[in-house]
């Protein structure tokens, strides 16, 4: 995936079928996997950086998260502060901010629920405003909509949309339509290999179907795309 | 070191007909055993677990008659070394085919092993006191038919201890087992009767053999001597008069060997006149 | 909690002080009286409170590198392999450099299991316990093993490694002191970075903590409490669980609480347990330490477990 460039401004889709080098990809831009290779963020090569430094760039939202110490929802979303505060203690800006965006990811109410007491797409939720409340440039999520209800996911997004004009949102999704009906840009990948790079607007049926091995069709009903797809 | 192994082999050869032999005489003794019934039966095959009645059976001329001891028993040369005192091994103890057992204690050697051990009886050898030692001697002196050397043994340990003088005070004394944690002497120990034999009176009260006790209470009960044991059970310890808690300790501080005065054996009555020679203030640093 | 628990270390303290074999009228103190106090009880009260604090701290310390809660000083192995140092030092007569020998044996399993559990230059937590379990294994068989060839010193080596307060002196107060001070020093700016290793490593890295160089850190500052503290007062076992478990259960889940809690909660514990073990009984005879502590400590947590199962349920 040589001369990839990524700058600021609209939503990324990053699809592809399971094992197709979605998440690897998502794990060595954020630094946590090794890789060959190198790359620049900002101008400067990422492998100079050090942890510290990285998370300030870039927030990453893994697939599976675990927490074994019984906080409360609201702590887990403060801990996005870290790399904003003094690393000793969240200073009050970052208490405010922490409210602010749980209100905006609709889990203010959950705030003093123990995180590991919550549902699945609770969890999700929060953890998802967790690495929100990071407020990098960058933000990588890997299949931050998993688990999550169809409201939920539509609030989610137009807050994405919303702050995209100075970001760069990467997201991992794997809801065809909603992909295409939300985001701008789109990165495929199949066997492990970057094989797309496209606008919305470059996007073909023939690309999605060599990329995800079933036919994929486009269709149009009231200035929508939805997509269909079918067994090849 | 690399052994040869037809070198090996013999050696293992040699154990077997030995053990081949013990077992062949364990099954003529033992049938001797069910002929005799009489009364006069001298026990002849002794295995000792309590190395302090070592020293009294050499004393007593029945050196050839101990079969076995334990690791740590050094008076007895040649006897087979059947294990620790607190754990002989069963089946040596058998093919050794005693009849006659002498054992610390029921904890160290339970009664319940005498069935294991066939035809031996079980002989416990525990004496808290100088007497109950000389009780003892005459004791085994009857079981092994020599009623007359143990009467003068016995003499002879109680024209010992007339060495001991008088003294113008009794001295007030504390023993220690070991230094850490602390554990002295108490009521149970033969220590408590060699310091009175020796004029003195162990301050410990307490109705056991030892004692866990605090440092505070060391201090309160004042005594005159402090006498600290160097052995197995007190390795190296730091002295007495180092340790920053005692710094206010008026004591004589004095070291003596746990070989000597913790074990009720003959040894017993020369601790208690070296006791006395240390309390006159003669005979030590 | 806040109140609780400074309040409760200088009751302990108060308690300690003032009861022990001996009463000591402390209105008008005979020579005798005051020589007790401040060369005997005094020092000891101090290097249980510290062995406590320490005991306590490296169990949280351990459980925030194993991401366990069952982790403590055992389960890594270090107090086995100091008790083994120390047991080496009984068999060799060594007895006034047992600590000096705890401290080398506690750090030869430290590297030992540290070696085993990092794999391409990081801790892999469960390696890491297992490698632990394995080491204590090992250094119990081989302390039953030195028992065994040391026949006459095998009460000498049991009861010390009962472990006790009774050898206290000013002197060890201090370096425990120094070493307590220099492990919580270097771990204190660290507290929000340890909740956030409460998360997977995933998370935790990508929220700017370098994971692993903070796992080396608190592994060592660990490690090195639970050597001091074996090496001056034997193995005490169970503080290093209980002490975070019902500070957690107290609700004390945040470092910036948990960490000052456990040394204060750990040292009123210990001065509390090493008071009844040294009262209880009569003729100022005295009980091991690990006895009380393990069986008043023990009692006490299973109530807690089974009154707060809920939030236990949720500790993962």
């Amino acid at each position: 995936m040589d001369g990839l460039h990524i700058g600021k401004g609209g939503l990324i889709a990053v699809l592809g079928n399971n094992g197709s080098g979605k998440s690897t990809f998502l794990n060595v831009m954020s630094g946590l996997l090794e890789f060959t290779g190198g790359y620049r963020v900002n101008g400067r090569p990422f492998r100079e950086m050090a942890q510290a430094e990285s998370a300030r760039l870039m927030g990453f939202l893994p697939q599976e998260a675990a927490l074994n110490m019984p906080f409360d929802a609201f702590y887990v979303v403060l801990t996005g502060r870290f790399i904003h505060s003094d690393g000793r203690m969240y200073s009050r800006a970052d208490i405010a901010r922490t409210e602010n965006v749980m209100k905006r990811f609709d889990v203010f109410h959950l705030r003093d629920r123990l995180f590991n007491a919550l549902s699945g797409g609770e969890k999700q939720r929060v953890l998802l405003a967790r690495v929100m409340n990071m407020d990098t440039d960058i933000f990588l999520l890997d299949e931050p909509f998993s688990g999550i209800d169809i409201l939920h996911q539509i609030k989610i997004v137009d807050v994405f949309r919303r702050i995209r004009s100075e970001k760069i949102i990467m997201v991992v999704i794997h809801d065809l339509s909603f992909a295409i009906h939300h985001f701008d840009r789109f990165l495929l990948f199949r066997d492990g290999r970057l094989l797309y790079d496209m606008k919305r607007d470059d996007l073909s049926p023939e690309m999605l179907s060599e990329v995800f091995g079933v036919r994929v069709g486009f269709a149009e009903q009231d200035n929508r795309m939805f997509v269909y797809t079918e067994e090849m | 070191m690399m052994q040869k192994p037809e070198h090996g082999r013999n050696m293992t050869e040699t154990g077997k007909s030995r053990l081949l032999i013990k077992m062949m005489l364990a099954g003529i003794i033992i049938c001797l055993a069910a002929f005799d019934g009489s009364s006069a039966w001298a026990y002849k095959r002794i295995v000792v677990l309590y190395p302090a009645v070592s020293p009294i059976l050499i004393e007593l001329g029945a050196l050839d008659m101990i079969v076995g001891t334990t690791r740590s028993d050094h008076a007895v040369k040649d006897a087979v070394k059947v294990g620790s005192h607190l754990r002989p091994n069963i089946e040596l103890l058998n093919a050794l085919a005693p009849d006659l057992i002498i054992a610390g204690s029921q904890r160290a050697f339970p009664r319940e092993m005498e069935q294991r051990v066939k035809a031996a009886d079980i002989l416990y050898y525990n004496p808290v006191t100088l007497d109950e030692i000389l009780a003892k001697i005459r004791k085994i002196g009857d079981m092994l038919e020599r009623r007359d050397r143990a009467e003068k043994l016995v003499l002879r340990l109680k024209k010992r201890l007339e060495d001991i003088r008088p003294l113008p005070a009794e001295p007030s004394v504390i023993y220690e087992v070991m230094a850490e944690p602390l554990r002295v002497a108490g009521e149970k120990s033969i220590v408590t009767s060699i310091v009175s034999a020796a004029g003195g009176r162990n301050l410990v009260k307490i109705d056991r053999k030892h004692a866990v006790i605090s440092t505070e209470k060391v201090l309160q009960l004042r005594p005159d001597f402090y006498i600290y044991q160097v052995g197995p059970m007190n390795k190296n310890p730091v002295p007495p008069g180092e340790r920053p808690f005692y710094k206010s300790l008026k004591a004589e501080f004095v070291k003596v060997d746990e070989l000597e005065f913790a074990r009720p054996g003959i040894n017993a009555f020369d601790a208690a006149v070296n006791l006395n020679r240390i309390f006159l203030g003669a005979g030590h640093e | 909690m806040r109140i609780i628990l400074p309040a409760a270390l200088v009751l302990a303290f108060i308690a300690a002080v003032s009861a022990g074999a001996v009463k000591i009228d402390f209105f008008s103190m005979s020579e005798m009286e005051r020589n007790i106090l401040f060369d005997v009880r005094l020092p000891r009260v101090v290097l249980a409170g510290l062995v406590g604090a320490a005991l306590a701290l490296s169990g949280v310390l351990f459980q925030y590198v194993m991401k366990n809660p069952l982790a403590d000083s055992f389960t890594t192995g270090v107090s086995a392999s100091s008790a083994m140092g120390a047991v080496i030092a009984i068999m060799l007569g060594l007895m006034p450099y047992i600590p000096l020998f705890a401290l080398a044996g506690g750090i030869a399993g430290l590297y030992l299991v540290y070696r085993i559990a990092s794999y391409r230059g990081r801790i892999q937590p469960i390696t890491m316990l297992l490698a632990g379990i394995v080491l204590s294994t090992f250094a119990s068989a081989t302390i039953s093993f030195m028992k065994f060839l040391s026949d006459d010193a095998v009460s000498s080596i049991i009861f010390w490694l009962m472990g006790g307060f009774q050898a206290a002196t000013p002197l060890k107060d201090l370096i425990l002191f120094a070493v307590i001070c220099f492990s919580f020093l270097s771990v204190r700016g660290d507290y929000l970075k340890l909740d956030i290793l409460c998360f997977d490593d995933t998370t935790a890295s990508s929220t700017g903590v370098d994971v692993n160089r903070l796992r080396k850190k608190l592994f060592f500052a660990a490690a090195l409490l639970t050597a001091f503290s074996v090496g001056y007062a034997g193995i005490i076992g169970f503080v290093g669980l209980i002490i975070p478990h019902i500070l957690r259960l107290g609700n004390l889940v945040k470092a910036s609480y948990l960490l000052p809690a456990s040394l204060t909660g750990g040292a009123a514990f210990m001065m509390a347990t090493d008071l009844v073990a040294r009262t209880i009984l009569q003729g100022g005879q005295e009980l091991p330490v690990g006895v009380i502590t393990s069986s008043i400590g023990g009692v006490f947590f299973l109530y807690l477990l089974i009154k707060r199962r809920k939030e236990l349920f949720y500790f993962n």
